[in-house]
């Protein structure tokens, strides 16, 4: 199965996630991302997501001088994402949950 | 905000810029900013390669990011989307990956070049002569007003791009505008600055001869007079092969003679005389008389023909006295 069509659906959520985990910026989301299992996780992907979570008032950013290369852009929750983050884990675990009971099913049939 | 960027990722960089091309400035230049700063993180982590095609990476971008996907991607013009194809395969080349890296090093170069051409573009608007326009234009003709225009105009050049650089927030289609007028006023000053040293530049020339030759070298100004010293009026004067000599039209650019050309009025120039040309070849040239050097000692001689056909008895005395000295 592809992973990358499922991420679509949760890339959203496992980003706040990182995010309200630590403040970072685009390519240290997404290397936390893969570290954290999704191999898959798109480049571009990322970088889109955290855009849009930023313009929709979910993640604040600020810039930080690096010493051995360009100035960072790092995110940062804020309330409004912690907010989303709470109710789409919740959305998630409930859908989770009900993807189980339908693969137990056929799980269950199986055995 | 520009960072320095290796060739190959800068090709990456620019090539997704035109993929992003239907969307508005605003939107392009801060999404491009994000893609340099992954590109550079990406190109120092060596997984350039694993980004696929900036075609479908910015697909990628603009999805995730929540923009419309690419509009008239199947509809445009059949032509633009032959050129948007030249170029980019013009822009995924190693040589326009480095030129464009190397690009923005020249930039505050250009910030000071446009200040400068601004103020010659004012200069230019309102010039009475070129030299009130280059090397040092002028303001109102005035040559310290000018300096002062430039300082202050290269200054706001240089602010205006940094802060372009730093904010990108000034309007990109304005800068753009005023690149454009700069850079085409600087053509048209440059295409007609030659015409007015061509003039000065020619007479030291060395040319092969044509044309008359006198003692001094070549002749460059005919002044006709009679054999009285007047000057010929309404006439046309031939060369030895029969061409005429078109007068020179000299209405805005020829300097002013700061000496005189003359002290005397020129000798006449014949067959007969010191410095007299071969044989004509056609009867439009009058062959002078026989003169001596001194002008007015010829007037008896010149008007003593004459006499037969016309009237009776025009006596020569009337005529200016022959003092022997050349007339002012």
């Amino acid at each position: 199965m592809d992973t990358s069509q499922l991420l679509k659906g949760v890339l959203d959520v496992a980003v706040l996630a990182v995010v309200a985990d630590g403040d970072g910026y685009g390519y240290d989301v997404l290397r936390r991302l893969r570290a954290a299992g999704l191999d898959d996780v798109g480049d571009a992907s990322v970088y889109g997501t955290l855009r849009r979570l930023y313009q929709g008032g979910n993640l604040t950013s600020y810039v930080v001088p690096s010493d051995e290369g360009p100035h960072r852009k790092y995110y940062a929750i804020n309330d409004a994402g912690r907010a989303l983050l709470e109710r789409s884990t919740k959305t998630w675990a409930s859908f989770a949950d009900t993807m189980d009971a339908v693969l137990g099913v056929v799980r269950g049939a199986a055995a | 905000m520009t960072l320095m960027l290796t060739p190959e990722a800068r090709a990456f960089v620019d090539a997704v810029r035109a993929e992003l091309a239907d969307l508005p400035d605003d939107d392009v230049v801060e999404l491009l900013e994000d893609v340099e700063q992954h590109l550079a993180e990406a190109a120092a982590d060596g997984r350039l390669g694993d980004l696929g095609s900036p075609a479908a990476y910015a697909a990628e971008l603009r999805a995730a990011a929540g923009l419309p996907a690419r509009a008239g991607g199947g509809h445009a013009w059949a032509p633009v989307r032959r050129v948007r194809g030249w170029l980019a395969v013009v822009m995924s080349t190693r040589w326009y990956g480095e030129v464009r890296a190397f690009a923005p090093e020249l930039r505050p170069g250009w910030w000071v070049l446009r200040g400068y051409l601004l103020v010659v573009a004012l200069a230019y608007w309102t010039h009475h002569s070129l030299r009130e326009v280059v090397p040092i234009p002028h303001v109102s003709g005035n040559v310290l007003l000018g300096l002062l225009a430039t300082a202050g105009a290269i200054v706001g050049s240089v602010a205006w791009g940094r802060r372009r650089a730093a904010y990108t927030r000034v309007p990109r289609t304005l800068t753009i505008a005023v690149n454009v007028v700069t850079a085409l006023v600087a053509l048209a000053v440059l295409n007609n600055a030659p015409h007015r040293t061509y003039h000065y530049d020619y007479v030291g020339a060395s040319y092969p001869p044509t044309g008359l030759h006198g003692p001094f070298g070549q002749v460059n100004d005919i002044y006709p007079y009679d054999a009285e010293g007047r000057p010929l009026v309404g006439i046309q004067l031939y060369d030895r092969s029969g061409n005429a000599l078109a007068p020179q039209v000299c209405d805005t650019y020829c300097p002013r003679l700061s000496f005189p050309l003359y002290d005397d009025p020129p000798q006449p120039i014949g067959p007969g005389s010191k410095y007299g040309m071969q044989t004509p070849l056609e009867p439009p040239w009058v062959p002078a008389p026989v003169v001596p050097t001194v002008v007015p000692t010829v007037v008896p001689t010149v008007k003593a023909t004459p006499k037969a056909t016309s009237k009776p008895t025009p006596k020569p005395t009337p005529k200016p006295k022959p003092t022997g000295t050349p007339r002012k």
